[in-house]
Formats: structure tokens, C-alpha cells, sequence
């Protein structure tokens, strides 16, 4: 058993490790959960997330992590990208083969990434429990 | 008139008693009055005190240039206090471990830092109902880096996190929180 908060403006839920003054800004619960992130105030009523909707957000945040981890994997090429796009719209098509040619090595990392997303995506969406959704390590090569 | 510690004789009546001793009285209360300053009882402030046991103490302490028990400091002859009437700043370090989307309170008044990856909506309160900053860091996933955050807490006042990421290297860890509670 574990004391919350909703604060009411917000309509967000904290867990309460402290005395609070009685105010109108918030209310003060009892649940039997400790985590915060278990609770949830939805239509005028506190209560404790279903397992389906705790899957859906771990999800998302999952997939949110996955998103950030990829960018920054493609950010360190990025610059290979500018440098053809610039010689596309210069109209250069000589220098846009040759930049290929030099950076195919680069190109071929940023495909590769590409497709180790899809798939970490697809495996995130499958997962049926949080168990094994929190197995799947987000972590490249 | 001098004054007269006992100008009243029930027991030996003597002509003219009343008038007399009555003289002898309002003559005592005039020149008690004087000892007061604006010959004055109800300013209740004493004009001198010469001879009096603690006329060197404030509300009954003593004053010193050295640092000790129930005594009022004095400054030096710079116009400083000596070091010693100082407390330590830091009363004690402790390692917390707090969690995101909780609110805690600080019932002395510290300084808190963390090493994270990440934080987010970094708030604190005096009552619980105004908050005050959401202060936070962000870095590159793949970049390996960290910041710190330090922020301190007034006596009382409450503080909360809606989210931290730690290393992604374990080359530090958000998981140890340290916490300096003022001498207060």
C-alpha cells in the first residue's frame, strides 16, 4: 500500500514520499501498487492500469528509445547524405556517383541500420508480455 | 527631606502623625521615582546600575570573544567573528536513490546532485501546490555522455523528476544520488 497524488490541473499522478498540506489543488489516495506509473486517472476515476494498457505504454516508450538510438547512429554519417543531396541540387550527377562510390561503405552501414530497425519495430509490436517486452535490448551491432 | 526606609509608626502615635508620615511617604515615592530614567516608573528603564551583579549580560548572558556555551559573540578587533562561532556547512552526506513522478521533502536544507544521461521536469515547491523550475539535461544516445545536476533544496520544501536515463557505458551511475544536508 502505497500513498498518491493526482494533482488535478495537471491530471498527473505522483507517489507521495512526503506529508502534504490539505489544499484543492490535489488529491491524496491509497493504492495497493508502488508504482506511480501504475496508476492511472482516466475519466474522472483513479485506478490501477490493466496489463494490456501497461503493454501498450511500455511500448511506446520502447519504441520511442528505439527511435532516439537509431538517429544518433545515423547522425555520425549524416554528413555523407548533405554532401550528395548538395551535388543533386547543383545538378552535378558526375560528383553524386563519385560521392556514392566513396561512401558506399557508409551508405551501406546506414541501410543496414535501417533494416535492424524495422526489424527491432516489428519485435517491439509482437512482444506479448512486459517480460519479454523488457528482454529486447536495444543495442546495435 | 532625606529619604526614610520605614516613615510609617502605627504603634507610636505621636501629633500630626498622619500629616508627617504622609509627607515622609510622597517624599520616598518622589525620589524613588528619580531613579528612572525621566524620573519615571512607567518607563521601567533604570537610570543607572553600578553596583549590579549582571549589568554586563543581555537577558542574562554574557558576552565573549571566544566561542562557548550561552555566551553572545563579540567581533575582533577587525570587526570579524572568530571562525569557531561557525558551525560546518555540511552536516552529513547520505546516497539516495529516488525515483521519477514521486515527491519528496527535505525537512533541513541540502544540496542535491545526480550524473545522468537524462532528466526531465526537474521541480521543486514550498508547499507543495506551487512548483518552480522543471530543469533537466539531454544527450546523444550513442555519444556516451553525461552532465551533472545540482540543485539545492530550502528546509522543508519539497522536490520532484518526471523521468532519468543513465550511462548507456556504465561509465557513471544515476543511481546514486548524493545528498549534502546543511548544518541548520
Amino acid at each position: 500500500m502505497a500513498k498518491f497524488v493526482l494533482y488535478k490541473n495537471e491530471g498527473k499522478i505522483y507517489k507521495l514520499e512526503a506529508e502534504l498540506p490539505p489544499s484543492d489543488v490535489y488529491v491524496i489516495f491509497e493504492l495497493d501498487v508502488e508504482n506511480p506509473d501504475d496508476v492511472i486517472f482516466d475519466n474522472g476515476q483513479i485506478r490501477v492500469k490493466t496489463e494490456a494498457e501497461k503493454l501498450s505504454e511500455e511500448k511506446q516508450k520502447k519504441l520511442a528509445e528505439l527511435k532516439s538510438y537509431v538517429a544518433s547512429l545515423l547522425r555520425q554519417t549524416d554528413y555523407v547524405i548533405t554532401k550528395i543531396a548538395e551535388a543533386e541540387t547543383l545538378g552535378n550527377t558526375e560528383a553524386v556517383e563519385q560521392l556514392k562510390q566513396r561512401y558506399a561503405t557508409q551508405l551501406q552501414q546506414r541501410q543496414a541500420i535501417r533494416q535492424w530497425n524495422e526489424q527491432m519495430k516489428q519485435a517491439i509490436r509482437n512482444a506479448k508480455t512486459l517480460e519479454e517486452l523488457r528482454r529486447i535490448e536495444i543495442r546495435y551491432g | 527631606m532625606p529619604y526614610n526606609r520605614r516613615p510609617l509608626n502605627p504603634l507610636t502615635p505621636f501629633v500630626n502623625q498622619v500629616v508627617v508620615e504622609s509627607n515622609a511617604v510622597n517624599e520616598n515615592f518622589n525620589i524613588l521615582a528619580q531613579a528612572f530614567v525621566d524620573d519615571n516608573p512607567e518607563t521601567h528603564k533604570v537610570k543607572n546600575a553600578l553596583n549590579s551583579d549582571n549589568a554586563d549580560t543581555v537577558d542574562g548572558f554574557h558576552a565573549s570573544l571566544i566561542p562557548a556555551p550561552n555566551v553572545i559573540p563579540v567581533a575582533d578587533e577587525y570587526g570579524k567573528l572568530d571562525i569557531g562561532w561557525i558551525g560546518y556547512m555540511f552536516n552529513s552526506v547520505m546516497v539516495i536513490n529516488p525515483s521519477p513522478n514521486t515527491i519528496y521533502q527535505e525537512t533541513q536544507p541540502c544540496l542535491i546532485m545526480v550524473v545522468s544521461q537524462d532528466l526531465y521536469g526537474l521541480e521543486i515547491s514550498p508547499n507543495g501546490t506551487t512548483w518552480y523550475g522543471r530543469f533537466g539535461q539531454e544527450h546523444y544516445y550513442s555519444t556516451l555522455e553525461g552532465g551533472t545536476i545540482t540543485f539545492y533544496v530550502p528546509k522543508n520544501w519539497y522536490w520532484r523528476f518526471s523521468a532519468i536515463d543513465d550511462s548507456t557505458n556504465s561509465g557513471f551511475s544515476s543511481n546514486y544520488w548524493l545528498k549534502f544536508v546543511f548544518n541548520f
